[in-house]
């Protein structure tokens, strides 16, 4: 079985499908849960990157690329022809999608491709740059259809992917609370992480939480990738520990 | 309209930024076409807020309001 990391960029528009959902839709499609799975596998969490915002570059609405890993028996052939066949059919009219695949096991530049994320962040790219650094890295890199300006976001989502500190988790994670958003639950560390599957409770600090810690969770609980790590992210408020708010996810 | 936004063009530009989330919720609960963007993209806990509507087109220092595509 190998990894392969998938990033595509641009596929929607206002009052579409968004591009986060249409990447969860993929790795299901390459890589389906087997029935006995509780969850699927933690490197399968789709990352939403955040991009450059600035008006020479023709996004919908936020300019952010969607990333995930699988791992599968598929050949290359057979998972690029599953992505092209669900990004045709699900991405909205007017947008210009990318994808972006990359062979894990492939002797790629990674501080080349994690530059080019971070560079993204906050210059314009073009797709010259995008396709170049590609060809040179053993990227496979496409575009289906409009202008193809996605390819920029979905090399550059590689990129940030594997900086292992750039990333919201797509999704909510569930801890019981899903029936009632304005209940507080408590649990331990260890607890929460059994609970989600994460890998670790991070403060916006960057301090790593010790197993037996209390968490006091309410509302939306979201994690992030950061310190190479899926982890849940919170904050010291009155001597305790609570989800990060939106406003304290922005960032990531 | 004008109370939250400046018009510039065809389009409307919110006047106070990226992280004056007064405004944004009180902008969005006068609005007649707020329309939630996937919840990975909400930037507020206040679910109903300018800044978690599918009609804002972020902009480097501001965010733009493309509600009359509605």
């Amino acid at each position: 079985m190998k990894a392969w990391l998938i990033c595509i960029d641009d596929t929607d528009d206002i009052g579409t499908k968004g591009t986060g959902e249409i990447a969860e839709e993929i790795a299901a499609k390459l890589a389906p849960r087997e029935p006995q799975d509780a969850r699927p596998a933690i490197t399968r969490f789709v990352t939403r990157h955040q991009l450059f915002v600035h008006p020479d570059i023709p996004y919908t609405s936020h300019n952010s690329a969607m990333c995930f890993q699988v791992d599968t028996d598929l050949d290359f052939a057979e998972i690029k022809a599953i992505c092209i066949t669900h990004l045709k059919q699900e991405s909205a009219p007017a947008s210009d999608p990318g994808l972006a695949i990359l062979d894990l096991a492939s002797d790629y530049d990674v501080e080349r491709l994690i530059s080019f994320g971070q560079q993204a962040k906050v210059e314009v790219k073009t797709k010259e740059q995008a396709y170049a650094l590609a060809a040179e890295l053993g990227i496979d890199l496409s575009e289906h259809g409009g202008t193809g300006q996605g390819v920029i976001g979905a090399v550059a989502g590689l990129g940030l992917r594997l900086s292992g500190q750039d990333g919201r988790v797509k999704g909510q994670l569930q801890l019981g609370q899903q029936a009632d958003e304005t209940k507080v639950i408590e649990v331990t560390v260890a607890e929460a992480l059994a609970l989600t599957g994460l890998q670790a409770v991070i403060s916006i600090d960057g301090e790593k939480l010790a197993n037996d810690q209390l968490l006091t969770l309410k509302g939306k609980i979201k994690a992030v990738f950061t310190q190479h790590q899926f982890a849940l992210l919170v904050s010291s408020e009155q001597g305790l520990w609570r989800n990060a708010t939106q406003q304290q996810l922005k960032p990531y | 309209m004008l109370q939250w936004f400046n018009q510039a063009g065809h389009l409307w530009l919110f006047k106070y930024g990226v992280e004056d989330y007064a405004p944004a919720r009180e902008a969005a609960a006068h609005c007649d076409v707020f329309l939630s963007d996937d919840e990975d993209e909400h930037t507020d806990n206040v679910h109903r807020s300018c800044y978690n509507c599918m009609y804002r087109r972020w902009q480097p220092t501001s965010f733009q309001c493309h509600k009359k595509r509605a």
